[in-house]
């Protein structure tokens, strides 16, 4: 334990006391930080959209317990035709309960409860099979804005302040879908993989190559356990990595934080983000993903670098490992199909080395199913587990090798 | 002798790459307190019996031993010399000291290193990268490294290969304190002069196997020869495959 302690400390400070880290760190949240000013600045000029549901037939239904909408007793049903031939039915509904199960089971695309008491209660969305760029939270703002009086009473003074809370529940197939919260933490993920392998995947193989290059390895392997060596080499590479993520999104989260009033997609950008409906079994279900999809790959990076004589060489390989990763979008459509009917995405989800990106991009779309995501991590959990036992074997057996790629045929040959 | 006096054990020991039969039924036993000199020309076995011995190299067959047991790191005290030389070239000569002190679970590391650093007339260099460091100061890092702890037994191969002979001197000094420290020395070394002064026992190694075995006295009586030169050259000289 102490020499595993040892080797991720030794690893960890000399990495973070090289510049490049810092540089390779820093320049894309810098880039991003940049990005999101630009973007804010471009649209905070932008007006609050006005309702624009694009079926040919919306069903809408709308509760009001705060009564700021005048809407007659008799009424309970209302047709509006829109400019481009389309029809809006709105209804008046009497029982929020059975409602949702209209909106769930799809019978309505879009429910609004708007709550007798704004200021302390969230006006309540419901969507069926919802956009991204459904703008559902700005559609209501802007329809109790239109109509609300302009007096003392604290519901009119948070409908006219924009102080309105609202939250958004997204139902597909019937089950309770966050999409946007899914869609923008699925493609988080996706991106932390990406930089975390494209950006730093390179440091990683050389950092697997440098005991042979340096000739070190013998003086290793007779001074700590070669797993506990690995080991140590694993929880220092992930470490970094992490370490490389959270210094990434730091400047991102700062400049979110600051820009909590800037209007994005015609709604200040903190509101928006509180109008998410973050659902902790999904963001569980993408951490997992994440840690081991980052595990999965750099120990893949650990073994092309175990057997490769030099950095050099290994970096040649270094191309495999992205292909692997770019797989799932070469067959991005085959995500679109309905849970367990394509059996392309059903093999790139279940194939350990590409199931890191392919899991998040099919529970952004929603066309995952749960023994799909069981299995395919059950299989990463135990590639990490076969990589793992293959990188102690090769460093053991195969670090001597200092001028030709390693076989592993000639390794398991002298194992046994 | 008594099964306590055998530090290192080597019985039948066979080790082949591919079809290639490098030790051919080697054995040796090295004594505790000895300093053994383990003795053969380029390619005779002698570096892939120590990579064996510790680890390195699974034996296609017999027994490698040290204090009785197969070789684990944290089992035994053990400073090891490799033929080939290397350390994290790109890190400070503190860092790396420090990080292989850490390893060996030596106490007051800091300043074992800084004395060591000083002793070697290296200690203006802690700070610089080992990648600055001349051959032959890197050499001195390396046996550092290899004496740190006090260990129970050293393992050197050719460990005054390259240096100019003020350093080869200072690397002999540094090793008999270890000797007589009663640390347990297993040497390999080119330098039969070097050898006969410093050496109890030897083995000679020819094509994997063991050409003599003993004290040196024995083994010159055994040839007839007067200096360990001469048995080298009689021995190696005639066709040896290097």
């Amino acid at each position: 334990m102490a020499n595993l302690k040892t080797v991720v400390k030794f690893e960890i400070m000399r990495t973070i006391k090289k510049r490049i880290f810092w540089i390779t760190s820093l320049v894309l949240p810098i880039l991003l930080s940049g990005g999101i000013i630009l973007v804010s600045i471009g649209s905070s000029t932008s007006p609050i959209q006005d309702i624009d549901i694009e079926d040919d037939e919306t069903r809408v239904a709308i509760m009001d317990e705060s009564m700021i909408l005048a809407i007659p007793s008799d009424l309970t049903e209302l047709q509006i035709p829109t400019s481009n031939g389309q029809t809006i039915t709105w209804e008046i509904a009497r029982d929020r309960e059975a409602t949702i199960d209209r909106v769930r089971t799809g019978d309505l695309d879009v429910f609004y409860f708007i709550p007798s008491d704004l200021v302390k209660e969230k006006v309540e969305i419901f969507t069926h099979n919802a956009n991204l760029m459904d703008n559902f939270a700005g559609n209501v703002s802007a329809l109790l804005f239109g109509v609300v009086s302009i007096d003392q009473d604290p519901n009119h003074l948070a409908v006219l302040t924009n102080t309105l809370n609202t939250t958004t529940t997204n139902f597909v197939d019937g089950e309770e879908h966050s999409h946007l919260s899914t869609i923008i933490l699925s493609i988080m993920v996706v991106a932390i993989l990406y930089n975390i392998i494209v950006m730093f995947g390179s440091q990683n193989l050389n950092s697997m190559t440098e005991e042979k290059e340096n000739r070190v390895t013998e003086m290793i392997l007779t001074s700590i356990r070669p797993n506990t060596f690995i080991w140590g080499k694993i929880i220092s590479l992930v470490t970094i990595s992490f370490l490389q993520v959270i210094i990434m999104l730091t400047p991102v989260v700062i400049a979110v934080l600051v820009m909590q009033d800037t209007v994005i997609f015609g709604l200040p950008l903190g509101e928006i983000l509180a109008s998410i409906n973050w659902l902790p079994l999904t963001i569980a279900g993408l951490v997992v993903i994440l840690v081991f999809g980052v595990i999965v790959l750099i120990e893949l990076l650990m073994v092309l670098g175990l057997m490769a004589p030099t950095a050099k060489a290994a970096s040649s390989w270094f191309s495999v490992v992205v292909i692997l990763m770019f797989l799932p979008f070469f067959f991005l459509s085959s995500f679109f199909a309905p849970a367990g009917t394509n059996w392309i995405a059903t093999a790139l989800t279940l194939f350990p080395f590409s199931a890191p990106i392919a899991l998040p991009l099919r529970i952004a779309f929603g066309t995952i199913t749960t023994w799909e995501f069981i299995l395919s991590i059950i299989l990463m959990a135990a590639s990490i587990v076969i990589l793992m036992r293959l990188a102690v074997l090769i460093f053991r057996f195969g670090a001597l090798e200092y001028d030709k790629t390693v076989s592993l045929k000639a390794i398991f040959s002298r194992k046994s | 002798m008594s099964k306590n006096d055998v530090v290192i054990s080597v019985k039948d020991f066979v080790m082949k790459f591919g079809s290639k039969k490098v030790v051919d039924g080697l054995s040796f036993e090295v004594k505790r307190g000895e300093v053994f000199g383990f003795l053969g020309s380029n390619g005779s076995g002698k570096t892939t019996t120590l990579r064996a011995l510790l680890g390195v190299f699974e034996p296609t067959s017999g027994e490698l031993l040290v204090n009785g047991q197969k070789f684990e790191p944290a089992s035994v005290r053990l400073g090891y010399l490799p033929e080939e030389r290397g350390l994290y070239k790109k890190e400070s000569v503190f860092d790396v000291m420090k990080y292989f002190a850490d390893l060996k679970g030596v106490k007051n590391a800091a300043k074992w290193i800084n004395n060591y650093l000083k002793r070697v007339d290296l200690d203006s260099m802690a700070k610089s990268r080992i990648e600055t460091l001349s051959g032959g100061q890197q050499q001195k890092i390396q046996l550092g490294v290899t004496i740190m702890g006090e260990p129970d037994i050293l393992i050197l191969d050719e460990p005054t290969k390259g240096f100019d002979p003020v350093n080869r001197r200072l690397l002999n000094d540094l090793i008999e304190a270890e000797h007589k420290r009663g640390a347990t020395i297993l040497m390999i070394s080119h330098d039969m002069e070097e050898v006969e002064k410093t050496c109890d026992r030897i083995l000679l190694l020819k094509n994997g196997k063991a050409e003599a075995y003993g004290e040196i006295s024995e083994v010159k009586k055994q040839f007839g020869l007067r200096s360990l030169d001469d048995i080298f050259v009689k021995v190696y000289g005639g066709g040896s495959n290097g």
